[in-house]
C-alpha cells in the first residue's frame, strides 16, 4: 500500500534485462518508479514489486500511425494498444479520447487530414497545427494526387510539420485487393502490382527532395507502409546516396508484412486483406534484412526508421465471407510486438525495440523516450522467448480477424506500466480506480 | 462443390457421366426424383436470369422444392452481413443451396457458416464451376461423335478473350487440366494475367488456333471491367473475333464453344455461331443436365 504519510509509492521493476535505446544501454539492472517518475534506486523496500527476471524492460511503444476509431478513441482502441505495450499513438482521424471512457489510454498524438476528402484542396493545415495535429496525411485514403502532394509538403514544411503518406499509386492500384502475383491470379482478385509503390515512392522522393533542395530544414515525407522489396530499395538507395543531411524522407514497414505472405489471402479470408498488400517472400526478407539492419554508418539513415502495427478498427458490421466488402487492415496492436520479434529473431531485440521506441518517436519529431531518471515511467515489460499460438478469440481483447491466426509465435508482452501504473498485467487489464491498486 | 480446383479427374469425370445419365432418363421420360422432399435455395446475389432458371429447372425435375432469393448489392449496406442472410434462408429447412455473389470466395467462407450442401453458381471473377463442366461435357461429346474418343486427355482447348475477369476461365482451366487437356489461353495483353498458373499465353489467335482442337470464346464482360482494357470492341473482333475464315485458315477446324450470352460481331460472327463446328446449343442443353447431375451428387453426400 502506499506511503500515506508522503502520499508516494514506489515501484521495483527487479532484475530484467533492461533496453534503453536512448542511451544505448542493454542490462540486467533494477528499475525504480516513484509516482510515475523514474527514478534513482532509492533503497529501502518498494511498494509493489515486479519480477521481471528472465524478463526484457523498455520504454514503452510509440505507434507512428494508427487509424483512430471515428467517434473518439474507445476503451477496445486503448485497451488494445496498452496489451500491445503502446504507451504512446499517433493516429490519423479523431486521435481524441471518447468522453465516455475514463480507463487508461495510452497518450494520445493526432495526425491531422492533408486534404479535405473528395476535393483537390488542402486542409486547414495551419488551424490543425495549432490545435496539436502533430504531421498530416491522408492515413489509408492518400488523394494520390502529385501538385497536391507537393503543395501539402510545402505547406506542412511552412509549419514545421511532416507528411505521412501511404506510398500508392491512385491509377495503378484501383480495384486491387492483393499484390499482384499468383494468389490473385488464381483467386479472381484484382492484383496491385508492386509498380503502384514504387512510382509513388518515386514521386515522393522526388517532391520531396527538391523541397528540400530549395531550402533545407528536415525531414518531411514519411511512407506509412512499405510492402515491396523493389520500392524499400528505391528508398534505401535514396537514403545512400542523398547529401541532404538530414535526409527528407523516412519509411515504416508494418509488423505483420515481416511475417506475412499473399497466401493469408488464400481461403478467401479477408484477414489477409491489408493495405498495402502482404506479397511474396522476397518482399518479406527484404523488409527484414532492411529493418533489422538499422543505420549502416553514423551517416546513414535507417531505411526503415520505425514499425507500425498497421492497426485499423474493425467496423462495426463485419462480413466474414465477402472479401471485397471488408476493408483493408485490422486491429493490430496486440500482436505486433510478437509478429515483428518472432520474424527478426532474438539477435535483433535492441533494434526492433528501436523500431518501436525511439524510432517512431523520432518520425513523430516527439521527445525521445527514455529511461534516465526524471522520465516518465511508460514502459514495456516483455517476455521475449515465450511461444504461443495465436488465436484472435483468446487475446487479450478478442479480435474478429487477424492474418497470424494459427501461427505459432515468439514473444509478448508482459506487462505495461503507463505513467507508474501497471496497466496491463499478463494477459489482464488490472481493475484501477486507483494507483495504488494497480501497482499491487 | 465450391469449385473445379477442388476436384480431380475422376470426380469431374463422374459428374460428366451422371449429366449424360440424365440426359439419357429425360429422353426417355424416365427421370428419377432423387430430390423428392428436399428443399433447394437459389441465392442469387448478382443478376442472373439463365443461369438461375437452369438451376431451378434441374432442381424441379428432380423433385426438388425451390426457394428464391435475389438480393442485388452489397448485403453490409442494408445492415446485414451475407453470412446472416445466407443463415437466415439456411433455416428455412433448405437442404441445398446454389449461390451466386459478385465477390470471389463467398461459397468458400460461406462452408464455415452453414450446414447445408452449397453449388458455386459463379463467385466474382474467380470460378464458375458448373459452366465449365457444361463446356467440358459439350467437349467430351463433340470429340466422341468424331470419332477420335471421348476423352479430353491430350487435346488442345484455346479459352479467348478477357482471362483476367473470367471465372468461367477459371474454372475451365482447372477442370480442363484435371481431364488431361492442354490448355491455351489468348487475348489482349491488358486481359491475360500471366501469373495464372496451369495455360500458356498467346496473344496471336491464328498461333493458337493452329494448335488447338476445340476454342472457348469467352464473352467480353464490359460491366466487370474498370474503364478500357482494349481500344474498341471493332478491332476486338478484327485481332479476337472468330470469323469462318479464320477457322477455315487454322486448317484444324476446331470446336466453338462460347458461354452465353454471345456478342454476335465481337467475339464471334454470326456465320461461326451458327456454323456446323458450333457447340453453342448443346452448351444450353447440357446446362440443366449438369446441374441435375450437380445437385443429386451434393444431395447424396449429405445423406
Amino acid at each position: 500500500m502506499s506511503d500515506r504519510t508522503t502520499n508516494s509509492f514506489t515501484l521495483r521493476i527487479a532484475g530484467g534485462r533492461v533496453i534503453d535505446p536512448a542511451s544505448g544501454s542493454d542490462e540486467i539492472r533494477d528499475l525504480w518508479v516513484r509516482d510515475g517518475v523514474l527514478i534513482d534506486p532509492p533503497g529501502g523496500e518498494p511498494n509493489a514489486t515486479i519480477d521481471a527476471v528472465g524478463l526484457v524492460v523498455c520504454p514503452g511503444f510509440v505507434e507512428p500511425h494508427a487509424v483512430a476509431p471515428t467517434a473518439g478513441v474507445n476503451e477496445r482502441f486503448a485497451r488494445q494498444a496498452l496489451a500491445g505495450g503502446y504507451t504512446r499513438v499517433a493516429a490519423f482521424g479523431t486521435a481524441r479520447q471518447a468522453r465516455d471512457f475514463n480507463g487508461p489510454c495510452p497518450k494520445l498524438l493526432r495526425i491531422g487530414p492533408l486534404t479535405v476528402p473528395g476535393t483537390r484542396r488542402l486542409a486547414e493545415l495551419g488551424d490543425a497545427a495549432e490545435a496539436g495535429a502533430v504531421a498530416f496525411g491522408d492515413g489509408p485514403e492518400p488523394h494520390g494526387d502529385s501538385e497536391l502532394l507537393r503543395r501539402g509538403l510545402l505547406y506542412a514544411k511552412m509549419l514545421n510539420r511532416r507528411v505521412f503518406d501511404l506510398p500508392r499509386d491512385a491509377e495503378l492500384s484501383e480495384g486491387g485487393v492483393a499484390a499482384e502475383g499468383p494468389v490473385a491470379a488464381q483467386l479472381g482478385l484484382f492484383g496491385v502490382s508492386a509498380a503502384s509503390e514504387r512510382v509513388a515512392v518515386r514521386r515522393g522522393i522526388e517532391l520531396a527532395h527538391a523541397i528540400e533542395l530549395a531550402d533545407p530544414s528536415g525531414r518531411r515525407l514519411h511512407f506509412t507502409a512499405l510492402s515491396d522489396g523493389g520500392a524499400a530499395m528505391i528508398v534505401s538507395d535514396y537514403l545512400n546516396e542523398t547529401l541532404l543531411d538530414p535526409a527528407p524522407i523516412s519509411a515504416a514497414v508494418t509488423a505483420t508484412h515481416l511475417l506475412c505472405t499473399a497466401a493469408a489471402l488464400e481461403g478467401f479470408d479477408p484477414a489477409g486483406r491489408v493495405d498495402p498488400p502482404f506479397r511474396d517472400d522476397r518482399d518479406r526478407e527484404f523488409l527484414i534484412h532492411l529493418a533489422g539492419e538499422g543505420r549502416r554508418t553514423p551517416e546513414y539513415p535507417p531505411a526503415i526508421a520505425c514499425l507500425t502495427a498497421g492497426h485499423r478498427p474493425d467496423p462495426a458490421l463485419l462480413d466474414p465471407v465477402d472479401l471485397l466488402a471488408a476493408p483493408p487492415g485490422y486491429e493490430a496492436f496486440e500482436i505486433a510486438f510478437a509478429a515483428a520479434n518472432t520474424a527478426l529473431g532474438e539477435e535483433k531485440l535492441p533494434r526492433l525495440i528501436e523500431l518501436l521506441t525511439t524510432g517512431p518517436a523520432d518520425v513523430l519529431d516527439r521527445q525521445t523516450p527514455s529511461l534516465a531518471p526524471g522520465e516518465r515511467a511508460d514502459l514495456a515489460v516483455l517476455d521475449v522467448a515465450g511461444e504461443w499460438t495465436c488465436d484472435p478469440a483468446t487475446l487479450a481483447v478478442p479480435v474478429a480477424r487477424t492474418p497470424l491466426a494459427g501461427r505459432t509465435l515468439r514473444g509478448r508482452v508482459a506487462h505495461t506500466v503507463l505513467g507508474g501504473r501497471v496497466v496491463f498485467e499478463r494477459g489482464r487489464f488490472p481493475d484501477l480506480p486507483h494507483a495504488d491498486a494497480a501497482a499491487g | 462443390m465450391v469449385g473445379l480446383a477442388d476436384l480431380n479427374g475422376d470426380e469431374i469425370t463422374e459428374l460428366l457421366d451422371r449429366a449424360v445419365e440424365f440426359r439419357r432418363l429425360a429422353d426417355e421420360r424416365a427421370l428419377p426424383s432423387p430430390l423428392a422432399g428436399a428443399t433447394v435455395g437459389n441465392l442469387f446475389f448478382e443478376n442472373s436470369t439463365r443461369t438461375r432458371n437452369s438451376f431451378r429447372l434441374a432442381a424441379k425435375r428432380l423433385g426438388a422444392e425451390t426457394v428464391e432469393f435475389t438480393e442485388v448489392g452489397s448485403s453490409v449496406a442494408k445492415g446485414e452481413t451475407v453470412a446472416d442472410t445466407v443463415r437466415t434462408i439456411e433455416a428455412l429447412g433448405v437442404d441445398l443451396m446454389v449461390i451466386r455473389h459478385g465477390s470471389p470466395g463467398v461459397p468458400h467462407r460461406l462452408r464455415e457458416f452453414v450446414t447445408s450442401g452449397l453449388l458455386n453458381a459463379g463467385d466474382g471473377t474467380h470460378e464458375h464451376p458448373t459452366q465449365a463442366l457444361i463446356d467440358l461435357l459439350s467437349l467430351r461429346d463433340a470429340f466422341s461423335q468424331e470419332g477420335t474418343g471421348e476423352s479430353l486427355a491430350g487435346k488442345t482447348v484455346t479459352v479467348v478473350g478477357d482471362i483476367l475477369h473470367s471465372r468461367v476461365a477459371r474454372s475451365n482451366i482447372h477442370g480442363l487440366r484435371a481431364l488431361g487437356a492442354r490448355v491455351l489461353v489468348c487475348g489482349p495483353s491488358t486481359l491475360l494475367p500471366r501469373q495464372l498458373p496451369g495455360a500458356e499465353f498467346f496473344t496471336d489467335l491464328d498461333a493458337a488456333l493452329a494448335q488447338s482442337d476445340a476454342v472457348n470464346l469467352l464473352r467480353v464482360q464490359f460491366e466487370r471491367q474498370r474503364g478500357a482494357f482494349f481500344p474498341s470492341p471493332a478491332e476486338y473482333y478484327r485481332l479476337f473475333g472468330m470469323t469462318q475464315t479464320r477457322l477455315t485458315r487454322s486448317g484444324r477446324d476446331p470446336w466453338v464453344l462460347a458461354p452465353g450470352p454471345i456478342n454476335r460481331g465481337i467475339e464471334l460472327s454470326s456465320e461461326v455461331a451458327d456454323g456446323p463446328r458450333s457447340l453453342i446449343l448443346k452448351q444450353v442443353a447440357n446446362g440443366v443436365f449438369i446441374r441435375m447431375a450437380c445437385l443429386a451428387t451434393l444431395m447424396e453426400a449429405r445423406r
